[in-house]
């Protein structure tokens, strides 16, 4: 078996879509810079031949973070989401005799990822659309007639007093940390990225509706965060 | 006299408020679901100030830093180094034991 030769030849030639695949991108999204950071955070890179990747540590490099963000989008947690890919590529690794090259590789391994998602929402016995329920039930922001449980206070500062003050990053940046990984992602990429509802849904794969209740929630949720860790810490403990 | 799927004009709790409060950021609202939550800010304070909290927000995030900005993007879309490094090492572990049965 020559596979020192293979090795040798797939890396010159990976090495070649990794110089130009980013420049075509960049060429495609050109003109707004929030275009561009969607098509470097969300494409996933031109697919090379199975053959071309016989070497499994080269699949973690190559797909790794495309799988991640495909799971990361569909489950509350972020070391699930890790949990999820790992299984994908182990599962991967032991049937990779039936892949047998009518999809791309990458297509491939988002099939299996689906399963396991699948499989972990039936192993604990709800669906996506419950689980997400329950997360933000238990903080409960209205109670059964639909009031509020804690009603709002009312916050001090502009967006400029904000804005320069470095603290406020921090704490906002525990509070996104703090939200299910899904809602977090809705979130920045509109309120970060200013990504309009239909780019946000199409890079993700959720209907504008969907999408909606997602950040009505993400909003809820880091609200609270924010009122419990700045606005009312900052006057002094007054609650 | 309300059609299926529209609000309602004077019986809006505060969730559905809330709802249209942070849709009122994505989209055009109805004519109607626009009524509707003036007319519940108008009597309720709890919304009113929701609604002018996450239009601060909004607006604080259009300056947010350059160089939070960077960390966020970065953070939210890649497996984590140890995580690649756990992987790697099962999949040749897997494979060893592949060429040795």
């Amino acid at each position: 078996m020559n596979s020192e030769a293979v090795r040798k030849h797939s890396r010159s030639f990976l090495g070649w879509q990794e110089i130009f695949g980013p420049s075509f991108r960049l060429i495609w999204g050109e003109g707004l810079a929030l275009t561009r950071w969607l098509n470097r955070s969300m494409s996933v890179q031109p697919t090379p031949k199975f053959e071309q990747l016989r070497d499994p540590a080269k699949w973690v490099d190559r797909y790794g973070d495309a799988l991640l963000r495909y799971a990361a989008a569909r489950v509350p947690s972020h070391e699930l989401a890790e949990d999820l890919v790992q299984d994908t590529f182990l599962a991967a690794f032991r049937y990779r005799a039936k892949f047998d090259g009518q999809c791309a590789f990458g297509t491939w391994l988002v099939s299996i990822l689906r399963n396991k998602i699948a499989d972990h929402y039936r192993k604990s016995g709800r669906t996506l659309e419950i689980s997400e329920e329950v997360i933000v039930d238990a903080l409960k922001p209205f109670d059964a007639k639909g009031k509020w449980s804690k009603s709002p206070a009312s916050w001090r500062g502009t967006p400029d007093q904000l804005a320069e003050n470095a603290e406020f990053w921090g704490v906002l940046h525990d509070c996104l940390g703090g939200l299910p990984v899904h809602l977090a992602q809705a979130f920045q990429m509109r309120e970060i990225g200013s990504a309009s509802i239909d780019e946000v849904s199409k890079l993700t794969g959720v209907t504008p509706k969907n999408l909606a209740v997602r950040l009505h929630r993400a909003r809820l949720l880091l609200r609270s965060c924010l009122e419990r860790k700045w606005f009312c810490k900052e006057s002094g403990g007054a609650s | 006299m309300t059609e299926p799927g529209s609000v309602s004009l004077l019986q809006l709790s505060c969730c559905e408020a809330s709802r249209l409060a942070s849709e009122s950021l994505d989209r055009e609202l109805t004519r109607r679901e626009r009524w509707a939550l003036r007319i519940h800010t108008c009597m309720c304070s709890a919304c009113r100030r929701f609604l002018s909290q996450v239009s601060l927000l909004r607006k604080t995030l259009t300056k947010t830093p350059e160089s939070w900005r960077e960390h966020w993007q970065a953070r939210s879309v890649k497996l984590s180094t140890q995580r690649r490094e756990t992987i790697k090492r099962l999949l040749f572990d897997a494979s060893r034991n592949d060429a040795q049965s």
